[in-house]
């Protein structure tokens, strides 16, 4: 999916939400974030979100909703997805997400791009290296400080520790020690 | 091809053939893993029956190599027979591949590296195939959780767009 494709299919979303008389809110997060607000890369598998309600009718009624867009527009099984909640579970949310765009009945959130940052670094994976260098340019987080303290903001001691290796492997991987040049 | 699914599956092979093409690698290996662990994980045998194509230049070499320690790892993770094509010698480089060019950091990658990739002299490290269907085994998802109170959505919704 392409960013053309993900806000088309966000409006199929909130069209049907619509016609269902359900207002919705989900948190953008992962590749289509990227793609969305970064343009680091071009294309997704499917679009991460964390679906943004207190009432559980709301959660299922939203489900209901991917199902029948899915079904309807023959996409991916799993095209939108809240798999992601099981890392922001662990995680934790973000502190100040703000409103991105509404489609119909959808509005779409977006957390501050710290806790992405946060989030990636947390993952630790090889391919997520290109976003952890994009996100981090983009917030003028340039040293393994920097990118320790971000980290450190939003994700529990005990989490880290759990990962220390895999956390501290990518940060030395996008990261230099000291901050280049400087004043002269 | 008969598929109940409502689009292509998206084997191996041309998650070789787009990275052979330049195509961004992480995306061609993540539509490969989608397919494997999630859209069609009943398929597996399909999507590794057919071999990268032939690689031409040092390259696509080094792709091929990577896709069939992809291949072996996520066989062994599922329990899944491998296809015998992993083993041939062309997908075994005569140089290792390290992803990270770091000299300093090359021990540390060795050390660390998942022994299907080593396997295949391709050095990227232990968190290369880490995805979210796994992590969830470990971590269980959640059933319904609100991460926010009734209030706090009520100021998410009063908060103006960006």
């Amino acid at each position: 999916m392409d960013k053309n494709q993900i806000e088309r299919y966000l409006g199929y979303l909130g069209q049907k939400l619509a016609d269902m008389q359900i207002q919705a809110s989900v948190l953008l997060v992962g590749g289509a974030l990227m793609i969305t607000q970064i343009g680091n890369r071009k294309t997704t598998q499917d679009i991460d979100v964390i679906i943004a309600t207190s009432d559980p009718h709301v959660y299922r009624a939203v489900q209901q909703a991917i199902a029948l867009v899915t079904q309807e527009k023959k996409l991916p099984p799993t095209w939108l997805n809240d798999d992601v909640t099981i890392i922001t579970d662990q995680v934790g949310r973000p502190k100040s997400p703000t409103r991105w765009k509404v489609f119909g009945n959808l509005t779409v959130f977006i957390p501050e791009l710290e806790y992405m940052l946060a989030l990636k670094l947390f993952s630790g994976r090889t391919q997520d290296d290109r976003d952890i260098k994009a996100l981090a340019s983009r917030l003028g987080v340039d040293t393994k400080d920097q990118a320790w303290a971000c980290l450190k903001n939003y994700v529990h001691a005990t989490l880290i520790s759990d990962r220390i290796e895999r956390i501290t492997e990518a940060i030395d991987r996008c990261f230099q020690e000291k901050k280049k040049g400087g004043k002269p | 091809m008969t598929t109940l699914l409502p689009y292509e599956r998206y084997p191996i092979s041309e998650a070789a053939a787009q990275m052979y093409q330049g195509e961004d690698p992480w995306y061609a290996l993540g539509c490969f893993e989608h397919d494997w662990w999630c859209h069609a994980d009943e398929h597996r045998a399909e999507l590794i029956a057919e071999p990268p194509p032939q690689a031409h230049t040092q390259e696509e070499q080094r792709w091929a190599a990577f896709c069939a320690a992809v291949v072996e790892e996520l066989c062994l993770r599922t329990n899944f027979p491998a296809p015998t094509w992993t083993k041939e010698p062309q997908y075994v480089l005569a140089e290792p591949w390290f992803y990270d060019q770091e000299e300093a950091r090359r021990a540390r990658l060795i050390e660390t590296n998942l022994a299907s990739f080593t396997r295949h002299n391709v050095f990227f490290g232990p968190t290369v195939l880490d995805n979210k269907y796994e992590f969830a085994n470990t971590y269980r998802k959640p059933g319904y959780v609100p991460l926010w109170t009734e209030e706090e959505m009520q100021r998410l919704s009063e908060a103006r767009p960006k």
